[in-house]
């Protein structure tokens, strides 16, 4: 008899999607967007539909594995007692020898977004001291950019977006990375709206909007700057608001009256006239909303450009207003709607880890710098990966590598074999989402979901929640009181407990009423209508001290590009496809294509190098080397190169071989460590000649 | 009652290939084969370098050359227009796969046979959409009857500029025409330079 089951795509990223499964005998029958989802009407992107096939993926990993000699593919499988009884041997023989666990790491993010793999955290957490890798290589530039603007993170509702009579979509190509949001971006159009995409390359986003500005790569900052200057000059400005809701306009005035317009048109990329048009078009139709692309915030200076682009919701008085405002994705905002619930799970178990003498502290470790975890006293001897592939996604590939090379022990907690899973010394099979029950938050319209459980977990795979908690077990047993984590809690439990604070709200008794009837955090579906801001000053401030605290200027001016090197003078950006999100979804793309991931090159450049349209093209730094198919297209110019994320992982040269160490100027007040520049990758061009 | 035919409006799509994956996903075709596939045509239009994406399976034409050429009579066209073939009579023989000049008919690597977009026929029985159709995030694609050709949306085109113009065999979908926006570019003379005669 078959059975139909309400899941949620558990991957970190925008629209969350509910999914309807049915299965029968144990097998999936069908897999599709659930109609009741209120924000995705039902409908998948490419990804999600191949959850439909999940359970023919020869890729999965079925049981606890060990690798005998790092990296060399000798695997020797184990049952789960001799797994987690190895694993917390060596944990416990680490804290005799060291009197400490802070020479033990954990590296956890999102490769599955369920409120459970909190769990891993109040583990680790559990144990006393260790030390974390902080941090987030997603949005934390972004996010900071906006609390030193407004003092707190809020955005509107996705769907108040279909209400903006001017959409600019900055650094985003939603078509392929959020395409349930472009029903609505499609809805204002049909009303009249006019949608503008500003991007350094000419997506598919741009492709189908009414005007697309070439912004140079981290220029934004400056392009919105001569926006401003504009707005000014022209007499464009909302006075009202800058009058009574805003801090510091008279200086920042100042500020873009002094900016000249070969500077601006330099950094920015776009014309003196061009900038006009568009300053002009944006103060001409209100309501304007602002989505401002993660992307964009990968740059040096994105904290300070960020402040920059939302300034101008400011100076147009498109703030707290049905259809204006900025969208940004923000799972901060979470936690205006009460406590976030992973954090619940945190303070649940907490023990030292903000210990005011700092003695018993745990050490943090900012995202991104893996070179570092090889130079700490006392020295890492232990390191665990979940919901995370660093060789793939992180800097540095070599670095990381090495640093993975070298740890006394490395545990990966995965699906597949990836980059870094190749690495480990213990390989524990997670449990994919439709195998265990969970709820999932969305970081951009705050739904929440029940997933429920659909299938038996593959072979022997485990939730993560799972795995922590019996390798407590065999930690208390081997030595009582070595984790607090509390055993006797069922995942249920922490469902429920993590929940509970909202059931009232949402008119229910418990979690599992989520299943026919979806939820959302209660925010409100425009912020900021009182124009009572939570900065210092009480106002939007576009001069803010908080910002000079972080060592930045207290006025949005962000950094001016360096002197370009002529050895390297192409600059490389990967960008999302439709097919991968990081390096999950990997085969995807060549799956969908029939071919494998292409350098993207205006013909100019490749033919200035002798490279082929098809032909292979080595992209080349003082990192490291890779070769890709060219592909001719002018959808980007002739000094930039992009390719698309992920599909090169699991490969001994992923795109990151390339990428240097690079951090953005802002992401510490919000997450704890500065944001990543993934948009910092010079290269160059050589014709590749295995390939072609 | 007309002729059914797909309604694709190039404005809209995104070349998100959800179409794409869904039907192979839900019709439980084998790993590599799609009956629906998203092209992207990047081509130079009123100076301009424009894009669009061209999500295609069968057009169910309207003088379908498969059904001309299967030596078995595997194919056959129902009267509501949906080309469908009778995978018992299918020998695998190929020689629609060479004769369409779209090549929408694909092999199925597991049976040797030949699979073709229906228009996912039964469900259309049902009162359902096909799995692309379905799966579009905005409704650029739309399962439309062809009534009279005079009473035809004088709006819609049979083909789209950057592609061949192959009209011998009546294919019967139906496109919105293809707008531009307008676009400012950073390398607006450089592109030009680069431009050679026949890309334009």
């Amino acid at each position: 008899m078959a059975e139909s089951f309400i899941n949620v795509c558990p991957r970190d990223c925008f629209s969350s999607c509910r999914l309807k499964t049915t299965v029968d005998k144990g097998k999936i029958i069908s897999l599709t967007g659930d109609p009741k989802d209120p924000y995705t009407h039902g409908a998948l992107c490419a990804k999600g539909y191949t959850y439909r096939r999940s359970q023919d993926d020869p890729e999965r990993i079925l049981y606890p594995l060990k690798q005998e000699g790092k990296g060399s593919g000798r695997w020797r499988r184990l049952s789960w007692d001799e797994a987690l009884g190895e694993i917390a041997e060596r944990l416990a023989r680490i804290k005799r020898e060291e009197k400490t666990l802070l020479s033990v790491a954990l590296d956890k993010y999102l490769g599955s977004t369920g409120l459970l793999n909190g769990t891993v955290d109040a583990f680790f957490r559990s144990l006393g001291p260790v030390t974390t890798i902080i941090g987030s290589p997603c949005e934390p530039a972004g996010v900071d950019a906006l609390l030193l603007s407004y003092g707190a993170c809020r955005k509107p509702d996705p769907e108040d977006m279909a209400k903006a009579r001017l959409i600019f979509i900055w650094g985003a190509n939603p078509a392929w990375t959020a395409s349930q949001q472009m029903r609505y971006v499609y809805e204002a159009r049909s009303r009249g709206a006019v949608l503008v995409v500003i991007d350094p390359q000419f997506s598919a986003t741009a492709a189908r909007g009414d005007l697309y500005v070439e912004v140079r790569p981290g220029g934004d900052g400056y392009l919105a700057l001569g926006m401003a200057k504009v707005l000014w000059e022209e007499g464009l400005t909302d006075e009202k608001f800058l009058r009574e809701a805003s801090w510091g306009w008279e200086a920042y005035k100042e500020y873009v009256e002094s900016l000249h317009w070969p500077d601006i048109t330099e950094e920015s990329g776009v014309s003196e006239p061009d900038i006009r048009d568009l300053a002009r078009l944006f103060a001409g139709h209100k309501p304007a909303t602002l989505w401002l692309g993660i992307g964009a915030q990968h740059h040096p200076s994105a904290g300070q450009s960020f402040r920059a682009i939302d300034a101008l919701a400011a100076l147009t008085g498109n703030i707290g207003i049905p259809g204006g405002n900025v969208h940004y994705a923000l799972p901060a905002a979470a936690a205006e709607a009460g406590t976030f619930p992973a954090l619940v799970f945190q303070t649940e178990v907490e023990r030292g880890l903000r210990a005011e003498d700092g003695k018993n502290a745990s050490r943090c470790i900012p995202t991104g710098r893996y070179r570092e975890l090889a130079e700490l006293d006392p020295a890492l001897r232990f390191l665990w990966v979940a919901g995370r592939n660093p060789v793939a996604q992180n800097p540095e590939s070599a670095r990381v590598r090495d640093v993975l090379k070298q740890m006394e022990t490395v545990v990966v907690v995965e699906q597949k074999m990836t980059a870094t899973a190749a690495l480990a010394d213990y390989l524990l099979p997670a449990a994919d989402f439709l195998e265990y029950e969970d709820v999932i938050v969305s970081t951009w319209h705050y739904g929440v979901a029940l997933n429920q459980k659909a299938l038996e977990p593959a072979g022997e795979s485990r939730p993560d929640f799972w795995i922590v908690r019996e390798l407590a077990r065999k930690l208390n047993a081997l030595s009582p009181g070595f984790s607090t984590f509390p055993i006797d809690l069922e995942a249920e439990d922490w469902l429920d407990r993590a929940l509970k604070p909202y059931y009232s709200g949402w008119g229910m008794k418990h979690y599992r009423e989520l299943a026919e009837r979806p939820a959302r955090l209660s925010l409100p579906a425009v912020p900021w209508r009182d124009r009572r801001f939570l900065t210092p000053s009480g106002k939007y401030e576009f001069y803010s001290q908080r910002a000079e605290r972080l060592g930045v200027s207290p006025l949005p001016i962000p950094e001016r590009r360096g002197k370009r090197s002529s050895v390297y003078p192409l600059q490389m950006l990967s960008v999302r496809s439709f097919a991968a999100l990081n390096s999950q979804f990997g085969q995807l793309f060549h799956l969908l294509t029939g071919e494998g991931p292409k350098l993207l090159v205006h013909p100019d450049t490749a033919r200035a190098k002798g490279i082929e349209d098809g032909g292979g093209a080595c992209v080349y730094n003082d990192l490291g080397e890779i070769c890709l198919p060219a592909l001719y297209t002018r959808s980007v110019s002739p000094d930039l190169v992009v390719t698309f994320l992920g599909s090169q992982d699991g490969k001994e040269k992923g795109l990151n071989v390339l990428l240097n160490l690079r951090e953005s100027d802002l992401g510490v007040l919000s997450s704890g460590a500065k944001g990543l520049s993934f948009q910092s990758c010079y290269v160059n061009l050589v014709r590749c000649v295995e390939r072609g | 009652m007309g002729e059914k035919t797909f309604l694709l409006d190039p404005n809209l799509c995104l070349g998100c290939r959800a179409c794409q994956m869904a039907c192979a996903a839900n019709r439980g075709l084998a790993p590599g084969v799609f009956l629906r596939r998203v092209k992207e045509v990047e081509l130079r239009r009123k100076g301009q370098w424009v894009k669009y994406f061209l999500s295609s399976a069968c057009h169910q034409c309207q003088n379908p050359e498969c059904v001309r050429l299967c030596p078995e009579k595997a194919l056959r066209k129902r009267k509501d227009g949906i080309v469908i073939l009778d995978a018992g009579k299918c020998s695998g023989c190929g020689v629609c796969l060479q004769g369409c000049p779209f090549e929408a008919p694909v092999r199925d690597p597991e049976t040797g046979r030949v699979l073709k977009c229906d228009f996912c026929y039964e469900r259309v029985d049902e009162g359902l959409v096909p799995f692309c159709v379905e799966a579009c995030p905005v409704n650029a694609l739309r399962l439309i009857e062809l009534s009279d050709e005079r009473e035809e949306n004088p709006e819609w085109v049979r083909r789209l500029p950057g592609v061949e113009n192959v009209q011998l065999t009546h294919p019967s979908i139906r496109y919105y025409p293809l707008r531009e926006g307008r676009q400012v570019r950073r390398h607006w003379e450089a592109r030009k330079a680069g431009t050679k005669r026949g890309e334009e």
